[in-house]
């Protein structure tokens, strides 16, 4: 099921770049053009005021939904969803929190011995919290056609926060690779690959669980 | 199952809501912020990033509209429609309807000396146990700013989930690598994990004393070191001592 839904998924958000392409119209090829004219000089649509930079609407956050695959060590691969939030710094770098939930599913020890638990309902749900720092690392431009460029970035990811799971909260590191691709100015697609690090006691030993999550998802610059 | 047709049905309706976007552009038009070029040529390129080819190139006395910023790069409009983005220190090379260059926004330390509210986010080590923290702050003075924080540190045995009023006091605000001390006081609530058989839930109160360094980086961007020296006022007869360390980053805004 959670394969199905992945690809789902994916494919929406590879299908979408091709409908906006169809709403874009034709760049013109008239490459002489001066915009420096005597008419647009004189211009009466400059206003006579005093420009602040802060007059320039700012739009530096993204907000995003996301879903995908969470694999929760021991507990199977589940479907996980999330919101996220991003201020961007500058080019270079942007901050993230995140907040995403799943639920666990069986141990293959509990599947082979019906009637084992090892966890409660409650205490397979999985709900993490983040808080990181990404670096683009490889921006730049994705040609989909001869006239048609779309802006993305590779970035890399690393934070921390707080997990969520079996009765108890878990500390949280997590490192991660993405990649963003801008339908417009405003709109992004994303697909993101993270490795969330933590230690789990839940089978006798404490040892440290590496749940990797595959997701993919859109965002709006506001 | 829900999820994804609600996720779905998003991904539909969004593209349909992208398209009416060159018509708003044109709308803007009336209350768009403009300038005209003062130096002999602005640059302009095809993405916010100082990677992205130049395409275009707008001369001398040619207006130019500005759109938004994003990340430091502005987004602009030619009369003739081309659409691309300048860094903003590009507003320097221009001139607006008063004959003056634009004013620029002050990035610098001194523009968050008083008045502004800080948001940080802090890892450390609380008596051998990592810890998470977030808080937010307000600058009253150059000097004062007070702050409310929470901080997350799940060790081996324990759950603890601390919250606490603190208010710094910075000693020499305009360097850039700033010292401050500081007290606080709060609520500690301590849950034993669910694989440790222990007694229940406690709630403790507690004071601390600290100090720390902050060092301003950019565009209102700072690292944020403290150590804290914390008090718990236990139900026992004796207080208990505790030490941290934390480390990260703040945003001033």
């Amino acid at each position: 099921m959670e394969t199905r839904f992945l690809c789902t998924v994916l494919a929406a958000s590879l299908l979408l770049p091709l409908q906006s392409l169809a709403a874009e119209q034709e760049g013109d090829n008239n490459t002489t053009v001066r915009d420096a004219d005597a008419e647009s000089v004189l211009d009466p649509r400059i206003e006579r005021r005093h420009i602040k930079e802060a007059d320039i609407d700012a739009e530096n956050f993204e907000i995003g939904l996301y879903t995908g695959i969470l694999s929760i060590e021991d507990f199977g691969s589940d479907p996980v969803l999330g919101v996220r939030l991003d201020y961007h710094l500058s080019e270079d770098v942007f901050l993230e929190g995140s907040l995403g939930r799943s639920k666990a599913g069986e141990t293959s020890f509990e599947t082979l011995n019906a009637g084992v638990q090892l966890l409660t309902d409650d205490e397979r749900e999985y709900t993490y919290y983040q808080v990181g720092v990404g670096y683009n690392l490889l921006p730049g431009e994705a040609f989909l056609s001869e006239n048609r460029a779309y802006n993305n970035a590779l970035y890399l990811m690393g934070g921390a926060g707080m997990t969520d799971f079996a009765g108890d909260d878990q500390f949280t590191l997590s490192l991660g690779v993405g990649y963003r691709l801008l339908i417009n100015d405003w709109m992004t697609v994303r697909v993101d690959m993270k490795d969330h690090i933590f230690n789990l006691d839940v089978l006798g030993e404490d040892k440290t669980t590496h749940n990797l999550e595959l997701t993919a998802g859109i965002g709006v610059f506001f | 199952m829900r999820l994804v047709v609600i996720l779905l049905s998003l991904m539909a309706v969004l593209p349909a809501w992208a398209e009416p976007e060159t018509e708003a552009d044109a709308k803007s038009d009336t209350a768009a912020v403009r300038v005209k070029v003062a130096e002999p040529f602005v640059e302009i390129h095809t993405g916010p990033g100082r990677g992205y080819p130049v395409f275009h190139v707008v001369e001398r006395d040619a207006p130019l509209t500005l759109e938004y910023r994003r990340a430091g790069w502005i987004k602009v409009s030619t009369v003739r429609g081309r659409v691309g983005w300048v860094p903003r220190e590009a507003l320097l090379a221009t001139l607006d309807g008063s004959e003056q260059t634009p004013e620029m926004k002050n990035l610098g330390q001194e523009a968050f000396q008083a008045g502004h509210w800080q948001a940080s986010v802090l890892m450390g080590e609380l008596d051998e146990v990592t810890s998470l923290a977030f808080a937010l702050g307000y600058r009253m003075t150059e000097n004062l700013s007070a702050e409310a924080m929470f901080t997350q540190a799940s060790g081996p045995f324990a759950n603890n989930k601390l919250i606490d009023i603190n208010v710094q006091h910075e000693m020499f605000p305009r360097w850039r690598v700033s010292p401050y001390v500081m007290l606080g006081t709060g609520r500690a609530k301590i849950e034993p994990r669910a694989t440790v058989v222990t007694p229940e839930n406690r709630d403790e109160n507690f004071a601390f004393a600290g100090a720390g360094l902050k060092a301003y980086l950019s565009r209102g961007f700072v690292l944020r070191g403290e150590y804290r020296s914390y008090v718990l006022f236990t139900q026992e007869d004796d207080n208990r001592n505790l030490e941290e360390w934390k480390l990260g980053f703040s945003v001033l805004f």
